[in-house]
């Protein structure tokens, strides 16, 4: 038999990180539950919004399908972000978390080797999202810079994004209580430009709508794929919702990732 | 003397759980330590304090000779866990949860790759390596999760209760393992409620209770510390078992669950003609009355007055939390 040797270094930061993505985007595409569940409601809603109630939404100035599924790519990742959340949860509740947390690797890592993997997934299933969106007659009105960079965004809101739902996962207590919690996809997806145009909510919801943060990331996205004309009929021009979004992701990011890195580390 | 674990007065409240409550334990290098107790006498709570999962609320912790409270990164170098259920993943095959962590245990790829093929092998597992791990057995999955804790060839494995839901097979198998292990040189810490674990696995007991130490040392010596033989005595009837602790005086106790009453004596042949007469002036019909060597199921009971399958009292029924 042979003997096992003792490793002469510990893990870098970035053989961490990548390891336990790599690690984690394994078990989320293996998972049907997780990975399988985000496109297929991710689709069905889409199908729904566009067949069954966008007939009664009227958007001036866009078709409502081309309204509608960048809207879908954007909020998708509050969806996916809530499955990624619950297998955090189960994480930690099989012990595996345990382990890591034994092992001479940086929390940082962790943590960020695991928001990684969440946010690809989170591009992933938009990037899916996108294709069923062209299959039911979105068109595009872009170059590919913009198709990139929107890309790019996409996956910086993702990243953002992925600490808080990681954050959730760990605080949850279980995968249970992190279901439970994935909800709010429900009021920040819909109380947003995602599916509907704010001009029509009323007071207080629309002040929400237009300050958080998916209206700011789904209005750039709109005008990165639909030429940057169509967000003044939002009411600003693309850079400020790029601006906004970035803004927001940075905000998200400071807050969620010290958040994140303390309860990993909660003893 | 390389001492494997040293704590003073080790702490651990939660609320007003008293999960550690001042624990002792000195234990050199070179050993396997079984540490003893019933449900809920901290046993958990003392492997994840020294495995760094957890902040002691007081005392001091050196484990391998390392402050926990001022060097938790060396410690983690120096250990490998594996926690009281298996934290494998199971959507990945054996052969993936292995590299990963040999990977993060700080391997590059080829040696991740030598360490997990060599793990499999020695835990038996080389056939089972490529299939998801969600396929294999209870017993699989904890071999391959003591197997985890290995890759990174530790020099103090940290296991709370192994065998814990295993069928005697099973068991069996990761008791060779374990020893095998112990075998080659690597200090074992295992957790476990079984006497009988215990007694196969470890070079020195240390027997906890409500998150003290209650008694440690080698088999022998707990059962020496006893000193006395024991007069067992198996009644016909549970309505007569505390008519026989009467009938057999003060030092006599009860174990709730097998209809026997355990007496321990120091002039052993004289004493048990005393206890045949005595239970039968009382007329307590009896199965069977017998002297023998104290095991250490007595001396479990003689030092905590309870087994070790009985919780008894508050803190120890509870559920067990990780
Ligand atoms: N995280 C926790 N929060 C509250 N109480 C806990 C926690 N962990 C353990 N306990 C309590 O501490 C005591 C010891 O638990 P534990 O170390 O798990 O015992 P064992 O592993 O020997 O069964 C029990 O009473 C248990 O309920
Ligand atoms: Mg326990």
């Amino acid at each position: 038999m042979t003997a096992i040797l003792a490793p002469t270094h510990t893990a870098s930061w970035t053989t961490t990180a990548f390891t336990f993505a790599a690690r984690t985007l394994r078990k989320l595409l293996r998972t049907p539950q997780v990975f399988g569940i985000a496109i297929v409601q991710s689709v069905l809603f889409l199908l729904m919004f566009r067949y069954v109630i966008g007939g009664a939404i009227g958007v001036p100035g866009v078709a409502y399908v081309d309204f509608l599924v960048p809207g879908f790519v954007v909020s998708g990742i509050l969806f996916t972000g809530g499955g990624a959340s619950v297998a955090v949860a189960e994480d930690v509740a099989s012990g595996q978390y345990d382990r890591m947390r034994s092992l001479p690797i940086p929390d940082s890592a962790v943590l960020a080797g695991r928001a990684i993997a969440d946010a690809s997934l989170m591009v992933l299933v938009g990037l899916v999202t996108l294709i069923v969106g062209f299959v039911i007659g979105f068109r595009m009105n872009t170059n590919a810079g913009d198709l990139v960079f929107a890309f790019v965004l996409l996956a910086v809101y993702a990243l953002a994004f992925a600490f808080v739902f990681g954050y959730l996962g760990l605080v949850s207590g279980s995968a249970q209580a992190a279901q439970g919690l994935s909800i709010l996809a429900v009021p920040f997806s819909f109380i947003s430009s995602a599916f509907v145009p704010i001009a029509t909510m009323p007071g207080p919801v629309q002040a929400f709508a237009k300050a958080q943060p998916l209206t700011f990331m789904v209005n750039a996205w709109r005008g990165l794929l639909l030429g940057g004309n169509v967000t003044r009929t939002f009411g600003h021009n693309l850079g400020y919702y790029v601006v906004g979004s970035l803004l927001w992701a940075a905000a998200i990011a400071l807050v969620f990732v010290p958040l994140a890195m303390r309860s990993y580390r909660k003893r | 003397m390389e001492m494997m674990i040293e704590a003073e007065g080790l702490r651990k409240e939660y609320g007003d759980v008293k999960a550690l409550a001042g624990l002792d334990l000195a234990v050199p290098s070179g050993k396997v330590l079984a540490v003893l107790g019933p449900n809920g006498a901290g046993k958990t709570t003392l492997i994840r304090t020294i495995a760094t999962l957890t902040r002691p609320t007081a005392g001091t912790l050196r484990v391998v000779g390392i402050d926990v409270a001022h060097h938790p990164k060396q410690v983690r170098r120096s250990i490998g866990l594996a926690g009281q259920y298996a934290a494998v993943e199971p959507a990945l095959t054996g052969r993936e949860n292995l590299r990963m962590v040999a990977r993060l245990f700080g391997h590059d790829r080829a040696a991740a790759r030598a360490a997990a093929d060599a793990v499999l092998e020695q835990m038996g597992l080389a056939e089972a390596g490529d299939r998801l791990v969600r396929t294999y057995s209870g017993g699989m999955q904890r071999r391959l999760d003591l197997g985890a804790s290995l890759v990174g060839a530790p020099r103090l494995l940290l296991l709370d209760e192994p065998t814990t839901g295993l069928d005697p097979r099973s068991r069996n198998e990761l008791w060779l393992a374990i020893e095998d292990l112990a075998a080659r040189g690597t200090d074992v810490l295992l957790t476990t409620q079984y006497l009988d674990e215990a007694d196969r696995l470890a070079d020195i007991i240390a027997i906890i209770d409500h998150g003290k130490l209650v008694a440690s040392g080698t088999g022998d010596e707990l059962k020496t510390q006893l000193g006395r033989d024991v007069i067992d005595v198996s009644v016909k009837h549970d309505g007569d078992l505390q008519r026989a602790v009467d009938a057999l005086g003060p030092e006599a106790t009860v174990e709730v669950g097998n209809s026997r009453v355990w007496l321990p004596v120091t002039r052993g042949a004289d004493e048990l003609i005393a206890a045949v007469q005595a239970l039968g002036a009382a007329g307590i019909p009896l199965d069977d009355i017998g002297l023998r060597r104290p095991t250490l199921d007595d001396v479990f009971l003689a030092l905590t007055g309870h087994t070790t399958e009985q919780a008894d009292g508050d803190a120890s029924s509870g559920t067990s939390i990780r």
